[in-house]
């Protein structure tokens, strides 16, 4: 029970204050109302005149529906009876401006004014909510244009939480892997993905940062044919303004074509650099055998025809004429024999196998230089080891080509040669005083690329400096368990 | 006494050939014939001769590994190889490796027969290596007779490095460096920058 002396009591303060908050509610721009459990106004500030065109001094006594207008009660009626029921009511109407130039969005709420278990009136609050509603249209319409461009594209799109869980996949998406959106959204991609792969995969994302948003990731995954397909994701981490990871767009395409057409590219290179050892060892084979054979066969009789000869001329040597004819069959089965042993070195020299590199080509340099009249010097070995055998066939044959294009090319007049070895590698070295050549060409016959396809198979490489005046080729190969 | 020698050679007719050589001299006999480098290696080592006349393209083992395995077991029986292969190949490793002599197939009866009794006598016979005489001026180092600073501006320069910049590296003035130059040039008889780069390459200064 309140007595009237404690109610007069508090009306002076009240009736102080009550300007100031008229001033403070006539000042938010948001329609603030008092209506009684009549629905008889008691309140309304400043902004229902701006909003609906109506005085606010004019309310006070009048009922809702005559401010409002019928049809609009007849909307809220279902609210207006909630908010009687001592029930909060919020809900959302688009409010036409007095001069009809635009529509507020509005935000209502009606808070019922509950006084001993009584429901006396509510207050209306209406706050004008444009902006928001226009962001969400705009974001809308954003993300319907988004699906619209993400379903029309013939890549898979996904997106993932920074813990791999899909948020989105598009259509294509789904058709690749034989899944639907609901199976593939709310867990993660992981189960497409090659096992192999996925640790590479969880790597490379793991690497993205703000500065370094976008990871490129090449992968097998398994589609809904149950096949291993490659594909290529370009992956796009989005980060908050704290550069906290959001979440990650993948935009995914099929390239089994492109891999398998590298793979198939690196094997039958890899099958043609074998052939071509395989070739070049089958030669090397075939000349050691046919040098072999014109040693054994023909070496043996023109050495035995000499005997022979020699035989002959000490039966009938007495005369002239045999003698004469005696000792010209010697010289021509010398000179057969002189001519099968050139051969037999030009194919393959014995002491490659007999005594080694080092030997073969200190023998080498000398009959080559006596052969095209280039005076030439060696510095060879010692080695730390020998080499193995086709490594020791391949320095060979790649010191007789460097000799060879000396002697064809350069118009020397000296030239060094030089074989030596370190712990760890072995140098083989030709320099020439001739007139030079651009190193930037291989014009020098077939020379160069067979020599780099020899030292290839050994991990070698092949120098070239040439100025006029001065070339050298410097050939080093690795020797790996050498002491 | 007649000295006795082995004629080891997997040739049916090149033994006979040397086999008749020796029976019409009076002072050699063989031995012993061999057909392959096992054989060789054991009438070698059997002691009964003075002279194993030695194939190198042998089957079993080969000539020269017949020559090593006598050696390493310190036999001294004096070996002249008797090949088709060519001396220039050889040589160097047949005198290095203990052999007396070496003869090629194509050798007269009298060469053959000179440097078997050479041999016998103590002696060696191996031909004549021909040298290719090389020239003078290009087989010398030139570039050993630069001094330390010398050989260091050379390397800078031939590697394209500029006076300035030598300069401010080695912590001399731009003039010292030109006449380290200068000097330099003289030494090796070269007049530009374009000759030093070549002379440096062919020396494998670069």
């Amino acid at each position: 029970m309140e007595s009237i002396e404690a109610k007069e009591a508090l009306n002076g303060p009240l009736a102080e204050s009550q300007p100031r908050l008229k001033t403070i509610l006539d000042h938010i721009p948001s329609l603030i109302a008092y209506w009684d459990r009549n629905l008889r106004n008691r309140f309304a500030n400043q902004a229902y005149q701006a909003w609906l065109g109506v005085d606010p001094e004019s309310m006070p006594g009048k009922h809702l529906r005559e401010v409002i207008g019928e049809e609009r009660y007849g909307l809220n009626l279902p609210y207006i009876e909630g908010a009687l029921r001592g029930e909060k009511q919020t809900f959302e109407r688009s409010i036409p401006s007095p001069d009809g130039s635009h529509v507020r969005h509005s935000l209502a709420e009606y808070i019922p004014d509950i006084v001993a278990g009584e429901v006396q009136g509510f207050y209306v609050v209406v706050s004008d909510i444009t902006p928001i509603k226009q962001a969400e249209l705009a974001q809308r319409a954003s993300e319907e244009r988004y699906r619209q461009v993400v379903e029309d594209q013939t890549e898979l799109i996904g997106r993932s939480r920074p813990d791999g869980t899909m948020i989105f996949v598009n259509e294509v998406y789904c058709r690749f892997f034989g899944k639907t959106g609901t199976e593939l959204i709310g867990r993660t991609w992981h189960p497409v993905a090659h096992p192999d792969d996925i640790p590479m995969i969880e790597n490379k994302l793991s690497l993205l940062s703000p500065d370094n948003p976008v990871a490129i990731i090449e992968n097998r995954v398994y589609a809904a044919d149950g096949c291993e397909h490659w594909m290529q994701f370009v992956n796009r981490a989005f980060y908050d303004d704290d550069g906290n990871l959001q979440e990650i767009q993948s935009v995914g395409r099929d390239i089994s074509a492109r891999k398998q057409a590298e793979q198939d590219l690196v094997a039958s290179r890899a099958q043609l650099h074998a052939l071509l050892a395989a070739n070049e060892r089958g030669r090397e084979e075939q000349r050691k055998e046919i040098a072999r054979e014109i040693h054994d066969q023909l070496g043996a009789l023109l050495t035995a025809i000499g005997f022979r000869v020699d035989a002959l001329n000490r039966l009938l040597g007495d005369t002239p004429q045999v003698a004469e004819e005696a000792a010209l069959i010697k010289s021509l089965a010398s000179r057969a024999s002189l001519a099968a042993r050139n051969i037999c070195d030009r194919l393959r020299p014995p002491a490659l196998d007999d005594l080694g590199l080092i030997p073969t080509c200190r023998w080498y340099l000398q009959d080559w230089s006596a052969l095209v009249g280039i005076p030439a010097r060696g510095r060879f070995g010692p080695l730390h080891s020998e080499p193995s055998d086709q490594l020791r066939t391949d320095l060979f044959r790649i010191f007789q080509e460097l000799l060879t294009n000396v002697a064809k090319h350069s118009g020397a007049t000296f030239v060094r040669a030089s074989i030596s070895s370190t712990d760890h590698a072995l140098h083989l070295r030709v320099i020439d005083n001739g007139g030079g050549f651009d190193t930037g060409r291989t014009s020098r016959g077939y020379g160069l690329p067979g020599i780099r396809e020899r030292m290839a198979r050994h991990g070698g490489k092949l120098d070239i400096t040439s100025v006029p005046g001065a070339s050298s080729a410097t050939v080093t190969v690795p020797l790996d368990g050498a002491p | 006494m007649k000295a006795r020698v082995i004629i080891a050679d997997d040739h049916q007719v090149v033994r006979q050939g040397v086999r008749e050589i020796l029976s019409r001299t009076p002072d050699l006999e063989v031995a012993g014939e061999a057909v392959d480098g096992a054989e060789a290696d054991a009438l070698a080592r059997s002691g009964r001769a003075d002279l194993l006349i030695l194939d190198i393209a042998l089957p079993i083992r080969r000539g020269i590994q017949v020559l090593e395995s006598l050696r390493a077991d310190g036999i001294k029986l004096p070996v002249l190889f008797f090949s088709m292969y060519s001396a220039s190949q050889y040589v160097d490793y047949a005198r290095h490796a203990g052999a007396q002599g070496f003869v090629g197939k194509d050798a007269d009866e009298a060469d053959l027969l000179r440097a078997i009794r050479r041999i016998l006598t103590g002696g060696t016979c191996f031909p004549a290596r021909h040298r290719v005489a090389p020239d003078a001026a290009a087989g010398d180092d030139p570039f050993k007779s630069l001094s330390r600073r010398e050989f260091e501006v050379m390397q800078a320069l031939a590697g394209g490095t500029s006076l300035q910049e030598i300069a401010a590296r080695l912590g001399v003035s731009p003039q010292s460096v030109t006449t380290y130059r200068r000097r330099l040039l003289e030494k090796l008889e070269v007049r530009s920058n374009a000759e030093l780069v070549a002379l440096a390459i062919f020396h494998g200064q670069i």
